[in-house]
């Protein structure tokens, strides 16, 4: 062997946005040797499209990700410029945190976070996987990485996450390039690499809305829309946010606009045939709104600062890949925008997807040992979505690198769970984003309760620093302390009404914890039935987790018996010797899966790509029957 | 995974024409093999064929059918053997069945079972076979046929695919509530109402459906020595009860099913009413009082020689339980001679009687009671058995677990209209009332609910 020293990695994550730097970080976090491959360090962390983190199902997902150790939840935190909690009139379960966010802070955050960690960042292009024949198992491994401008480097595990790069192709008007997002360039190797490994390949479309010159606008068209006036933190580590707080406006398109797009259409790539790939149903661009609802003689604009400083504005509503002509007239139609300058022009991009049937539940190539893929690549859509899976395969990755058993999350406990079991199903359509309504068990998975489900897992994998632990487990005492506190005091329903608290007057006694939970009812008026109350010192957040879950008692209830159920059916053994022959009902693809890898359980079988609910409950069925 | 291969007598044990023996399972075929000496055999054709013991004796010569897996009735591959209707060729051949190692005595209803398991059949369409099998009058045979072939199943299918749509319409609320379009909460209250209301509407209708295989239940009642046990005998057109001329002499109830319009009706001959000391007469009276109650068609029967101020007084007595219910009225005994306007004098005595239809006749064993009996019975049809009710209304749901199901699915839809403004909760409700939906159809694991459904079959099933 030659003598030169070849550097070698635990974990080597590709691609530096969303999900690259969760895996990164996770990966550090938890002690392995990591590295960091990038076109451009200035690239950690970019929000390429929307200066918002968070929503519906996605705050969800950022608060999950910051229970385990993430952060995206922290970096939000100190970047937000407006906080809203979505839904605020709708009950706990579906309320979703959301944050206007500074892209340069945010940037600057990650950066800094990235930076505190022992994590190597190389600047450079990916241009082959090297790969290692194991006999012992039939599969092959990676071994190391080969960079443009650096050598080689050796690792025992890579997680690619390469967003839109992988052979994007950018669209504005009749123009086409290749490019991974404005400005930058395509993952053209690492595309062919998955081609070459015969890997299902899809394409996807997404686009972008033209970037605004803030002192452009006459904001005085518009209408203007605040923030939450108590800003509540992503972050389980945060108690409040103390930046100040910017306004956001609203205007709309009109007819004329409509008209207007209208008439040019035939000029969008979508129309004209030149994009054949679907993007987001639920993020239409401006000409998709146009098409579809045409009965609408309006749409929303939301015009978002993307700074702080405030020198551009992203419009919100009016993603497009019309010719950059067609742009500043219509743009110029819209009320506040009659003068409008613009940054940027609007675009569309298509880019591969490998199909996620390709992967194990734990992000793993099924194909190739030691080979992650993580956010967009998978199909999805969404920073959150990105991030979840980037801390899933960071945290995977290493426990790869250190022979540690996988970490999967169900969908019963984590809408990290839910998106990784959707995902491995296989076979996306249209780029994948969380909404609450895909969580069966939307009343247990809230945003406020999830260090309650995640944090004890982030601190047995090593990844909660020692300020979360020691937050969370004051927390969880405290709160456990006073849930058996209020469980244990019963009052008359005379003695309740007497507190004000209307109630029916059917002699049935009920604890605190029940009284706490009708609607209405809040901390002080028990403290007035029980006193004793008073001395249990609570956080304001500690005493509101409890008001939540005792709100949902009922259902939350139902909902435990149910999973109950399902885990107690999904640790039914598969015998070994399964006959599979006589098991009709299921598809030849679906016996071929169960014969291929088989599967310990019914869990297990039900977590095998390409295995449907539909076949696994056959298989379920075929299993009883057979014991 | 031993003794898989099941097999059972399908056909009647008895003397009849033809016998036909199933077997099912993976031994169908070595059954086919020793029994037949088959070597090859083109699957669903039938063979006329010797049968044979396990030494080579003949047992029978018959049709010998072979189904190949999985396009069978059970799923698996399955045997028939339609042998002469013989009790001994039919023990002779299910003792050499019993001879196979793999082999067993198929327990009730697991050929059905199996179908089912094997998702041949849902568990709406096993309970329509069940119901099928047993059918003995025309509408339980339309009912278990709209059942068994999925008629049922279309209509729950109905009810997913509305209940998906409103919960979507529900979670369009909570996932684009930063959109300005927005669905109004009045327009998923109506769908939501308008399902419930179909919902209880086929509950409501189904209790009808149960009296289809149960029975309608018929009572016959009026004072003693009325002719309430000849007017029975008649209508089930069978010497039943006991016919004397003294009065009190039907004491126990005496019951028969018979089909009558394509139904099945259960005629019930009671003790006649009056105060008595005789204490098993009482006990007989006490019975009839406890059935007026519980009855909803009562045939009431007087004649011009009952009509005594005990007898008026004691119908009087009655009066609220009797003339709410479902009943016509015989004048019988029309050949006394003391008739005269019979029926103007108890009108005068039981105001109540004006109103009810009657029928007037002279029941008497040794007349030709044919035109008496075409006449009551068309008065039953016409005055009791309510045909409008049930023979344009197709969704009947039998069984006990549906309408469990169903009970409890309009439950969730109620919480999911009261819940309406806490929407998360009202899309929860709407979850759980699809699941109580899709229970109706889906398959069903559990051995005990399994246990049910198919314990009541006969064996060859």
């Amino acid at each position: 062997m030659f003598h030169v020293k070849q550097k070698y990695f635990d974990v080597l994550v590709v691609g530096a946005g969303h999900a690259g730097v969760e895996a990164a970080f996770a990966a550090s976090r938890m002690g392995a040797k990591t590295a960091l491959v990038t076109f451009s360090k200035s690239d950690l962390g970019k929000m390429s499209c929307n200066p918002a983190m968070g929503g519906l199902g996605k705050g969800h997902l950022i608060r999950e990700i910051d229970a385990l150790g993430g952060l995206i939840g922290l970096a939000s935190d100190r970047a937000g410029i407006q906080f809203r909690v979505l839904n605020q009139t709708k009950g706990e379960a579906v309320r979703g945190p959301r944050a206007q966010i500074d892209r340069n802070i945010y940037m600057c955050e990650v950066k800094k976070m990235i930076e505190n960690e022992n994590i190597e960042i190389f600047e450079d292009e990916v241009i082959g996987l090297n790969l290692v024949e194991s006999p012992s198992i039939e599969k092959k491994t990676i071994s190391s990485i080969e960079l443009l401008n650096n050598k080689k480097l050796l690792c025992k595990s890579v997680v690619i996450t390469t967003g839109t790069f992988l052979n994007g192709l950018i669209h504005c008007g009749r123009n086409s390039w290749r490019a991974g997002r404005l400005g930058s360039k395509p993952s053209m190797k690492l595309a062919k690499f998955f081609k070459e490994n015969k890997f299902k390949i899809k394409r996807l479309k997404t686009g972008t809305p033209p970037r605004l010159v803030t002192k452009s606008i006459n904001f005085k068209k518009c209408s203007v829309q605040l923030g939450d006036k108590t800003p509540n933190p992503f972050s389980f580590l945060n108690d409040s946010i103390d930046i100040e707080q910017i306004p956001c406006h609203i205007t709309r398109t009109n007819h004329r606009v409509h008209q207007f797009i209208e008439k040019s259409i035939y000029l969008s790539p979508m129309y004209n045939g030149t994009i054949k790939t679907k993007g987001p149903r639920y993020c239409p661009s401006i000409e998709d709104k146009v098409q579809r609802f045409s009965e609408k003689e309006s749409h929303q604009i939301f015009l978002e600062p993307e700074t702080r400083t405030n020198e551009i504005t992203y419009p919100n509503g009016i993603s497009t890949a019309l010719p950059k002509t067609v742009q500043q007239k219509f743009l110029k139609m819209i009320p506040g925008l009659e003068n409008v300058e613009i940054s940027k022009y609007g675009y569309a991009i298509e880019y591969n997807v490998i199909d996620s049937s390709e992967l194990k539940d734990n992000y793993e190539s099924k194909k190739i040992e030691g080979l992650f893929l993580a956010g967009q690549i998978n199909g999805t859509t969404g920073y959150e979505e990105a991030a979840g899976q980037g801390i899933l395969a960071g945290i995977n990755a290493s426990n790869k690198s250190s022979g540690q058993p996988n970490f999967i999350l169900d969908r019963t406990e984590a809408y990290l769970g839910v998106l990784t079991n959707d995902l491995m199903k296989g076979g996306l359509e249209e780029p994948y984003r969380m909404f609450t309504s895909r969580a069966e068990y939307r009343l247990l998975l809230r945003s406020d309760n999830a260090d309650l489900r995640l944090t004890d897992k982030s601190i047995k994998l090593g990844l909660a620093c020692n300020k979360r632990k020691a937050t969370w487990l004051k927390k969880k005492k405290s709160i456990f302390e006073a849930e058996s506190m209020l469980k244990n005091l019963m009052a008359s329903p005379k003695k309740i009404s007497k507190s004000g608290i209307s109630i029916n007057q059917d002699g049935k006694k009920r604890t605190a914890y029940t009284v706490l939970g009708y609607s209405g009812v809040d901390w002080p008026d028990l403290e007035k039935i029980w006193p004793q109350l008073n001395s249990q010192k609570m956080k304001k957040e500690e005493r509101e987790q409890l008001r939540i879950k005792a709100s949902y008692e009922k259902y939350i209830d139902r909902q435990i018996a149910e999973i109950k159920i399902l885990k107690e059916e999904s640790k039914l053994t598969i015998q070994q010797d399964l006959d599979l022959r006589d098991c009709s009902g299921i598809s030849n693809e679906a016996k071929d899966i169960i014969r291929k890898y088989k599967p310990k359980n019914i869990g297990e079988a039900a977590r095998m790509p390409g295995m449907t609910p539909a076949a696994t409950a056959l298989l379920l069925r075929y299993v009883k029957k057979s014991k | 995974m031993k003794n898989k291969t099941i097999y059972a007598l399908s056909s009647p044990y008895g003397i009849s024409g033809v016998s036909i023996v199933r077997i099912s399972g993976p031994e169908s075929r070595e059954v086919l093999s020793k029994l037949c000496n088959f070597k090859t055999i083109i699957p669903r054709r039938a063979y006329h064929k010797k049968i044979l013991d396990l030494n080579s004796q003949i047992i029978d010569k018959g049709l010998v059918i072979f189904f190949s897996s999985p396009k069978t009735f059970t799923g698996e591959d399955m045997l028939e053997l339609h042998v002469h209707g013989s009790i001994a060729v039919i023990k002779k051949i299910l003792i050499t069945l019993s001879e196979f190692n793999n082999l067993r005595p198929a327990e009730p209803g697991e050929f059905s079972k199996r179908a089912h398991l094997n998702n041949k059949i849902n568990a709406l369409e096993a309970e329509g076979t069940f119901n099928l099998i047993n059918a003995e009058t025309e509408l339980q045979r339309k009912v278990s046929v709209s059942q068994s072939f999925g008629e049922h199943s279309k209509m729950c299918q109905k009810w997913k695919k509305t209940l998906l749509e409103i919960s979507a319409m529900v979670d369009a609320q909570i996932e684009f509530s930063e959109e300005d379009e927005s669905i109004s909460k009045i327009s998923i209250f109506e769908r939501i109402n308008s399902l419930r209301l179909e919902i209880e509407e086929a509950i409501f209708q189904s209790q009808f459906a149960s009296k289809i295989f149960s029975g309608k239940e018929v009572l016959i009642f009026g004072p003693p020595n009325v002719g309430k046990s000849t007017f029975f005998n008649l209508l089930i057109r069978e010497n039943k009860s006991i016919v004397t001329e003294i009065p009190g002499t039907t004491r126990d109830q005496v019951d028969f099913e018979l089909q009558l319009f394509g139904e099945k009706v259960k005629i019930i001959d009671s003790a006649g009413v009056r105060v008595t000391d005789e204490r098993i007469e009482m006990l007989g009276i006490k019975k009839t009082k406890q059935k007026l109650l519980s009855t909803e068609r009562v045939i009431m029967i007087l004649s011009p020689d009952a009509l005594t101020e005990k007898n008026i007084n004691y119908i009087l007595k009655l009066r609220k339980n009797i003339f709410k219910k479902k009943i016509f009225l015989i004048y019988n005994k029309l050949d006394l001679d003391l008739n005269k306007n019979q029926r103007e004098k108890w009108e005068n005595k039981i105001p109540e009687l004006k109103k009810i239809v009657n029928v007037e006749i002279s029941l008497n064993l040794e007349n030709d009671n044919n035109k008496a009996y075409k006449l009551i019975t068309e008065s039953i049809k016409k005055n009791l058995l309510d045909f409008n009710d049930i023979s344009d209304q197709k969704f009947f749901f039998t069984e006990l677990r549906q309408l469990q199901h169903l009970k409890k699915s309009l439950r969730f839809l109620n919480g999911a209209c009261n819940l309406l403004s806490r929407i998360e909760l009202a899309s929860e409700e709407l979850r759980l009332a699809l699941n109580e939906i899709e229970c109706i159809t889906q398959r069903i694991d559990s051995e005990e609910k399994l246990g049910i459904i198919f314990g009541k079959f006969c064996i060859g099933k």
